[in-house]
């Protein structure tokens, strides 16, 4: 019995719901009737939400100027544009750094001048700073895919 | 036939072949409830922009993966939901002055004919109180009340934009109303 009560109070929440939205048929209406008279704190409850709606209902979302209108797509467009442009800036600038730093490797690598601890000290710095790059990188591309809302509520 | 007579699946269609300007079509059709829903999460006009425009260059990226015969807006939603939770979270951890919190009107009068200035006033002051209460809301009944309350979405639309049934639609506007209502209880 308590359970039924409960359902039906639930039951008659919702209804409420729908016959301030508009979204009530007629036979849903009769049953909000019935269950009004069932659970008259319902009705009362009803009262002051159809207060409430009639202070939204006169209300609206502030209107920003019409002239954002005008260039709301050419903006986009050029976002879309300079992703591209950024991603092959990137890409070029990558191919550069990798050759640049492969030259260097060769010529410190030939240089006979060059102590081979300082090689070493060289080789070792700039394969740290790889590494660096690559860890970072990875961390980078696997947040994007895996963990990019990780703390969005759903 | 002109790009913009075409229905949504074609021009996604299109857009999905690198078409730019079909991609363009959707953006016009979208861009005001874009907006607004957008406004609706963050309050502040320029952000509201900003973001609105940036979950559509997402949507350009990620077109190719639009499954057709999906609504867009219900997918392109789930973007702009995200990006704009991302944007509260990190508005939230940063530490605002004062003098820099966003303090704006977006809310106002549907109309004010015939209304004494005094009225007037007066309902603005309500509003102010009315969009201070629904920033107070939980957010999952912060998002509902304002898609439906101030963008008009049917009780389907938004069973559809959040994945939820209709009963569950029906009573998170319940709780929502009932937490607004007890929070403006002296204007009502």
């Amino acid at each position: 019995m308590r359970n039924e009560n409960i359902n039906e109070k639930e039951r008659c929440r919702q209804l409420m719901m729908a016959v301030l939205d508009g979204e009530l048929s007629r036979i849903e209406s009769d049953e909000l009737q019935s269950l009004f008279k069932k659970y008259p704190d319902l009705k009362n409850e009803y009262l002051s939400f159809k207060q409430l709606k009639e202070v939204t209902n006169t209300m609206a979302f502030k209107n920003p100027d019409k002239e954002i209108w005008e260039t709301y797509w050419y903006n986009i467009y050029n976002r879309i544009e300079r992703g591209l442009a950024w991603f092959v800036l990137t890409l070029g600038a990558s191919i550069l750094i990798a050759y640049g730093l492969g030259e260097m490797f060769a010529d410190v690598w030939k240089d006979a001048n060059l102590s081979t601890i300082l090689k070493i000290g060289i080789f070792a710095a700039l394969a740290g700073l790889i590494l660096l790059l690559i860890s970072v990188l990875r961390e980078k591309l696997f947040l994007r895919h895996h963990e990019r809302y990780k703390e969005v509520k759903r | 036939m002109k790009l913009t007579e075409y229905d949504d699946q074609t021009v996604i269609r299109l857009a999905q072949k690198g078409n730019k300007h079909a991609f363009g079509v959707l953006v016009k059709r979208y861009m005001q409830r874009a907006y607004y829903v957008a406004l609706g999460f963050v309050g502040s006009h320029d952000d509201a922009l900003d973001l609105s425009q940036e979950a559509f260059v997402r949507a350009y990226r990620a077109i190719k993966r639009f499954e057709t015969g999906r609504q867009f807006f219900t997918w392109y939603y789930q973007i702009l939901r995200n990006l704009c939770f991302n944007f509260n979270r990190d508005r939230k951890k940063n530490v605002y002055r004062f003098s820099e919190m966003p303090e704006q009107e977006v809310l106002q009068l549907k109309s004010t004919d015939s209304l004494r200035p005094d009225v007037i006033l007066e309902k603005k002051q309500v509003a102010d109180r009315l969009w201070q209460a629904i920033n107070e809301l939980p957010a999952n009944e912060k998002e509902i009340i304002v898609l439906r309350e101030f963008q008009g979405f049917s009780y389907q639309e938004l069973a559809d934009l959040l994945s939820i049934p209709i009963g569950t639609v029906m009573s998170r506007l319940y709780h929502a109303r009932k937490h607004l209502a007890k929070a403006l209880q002296g204007d009502l």
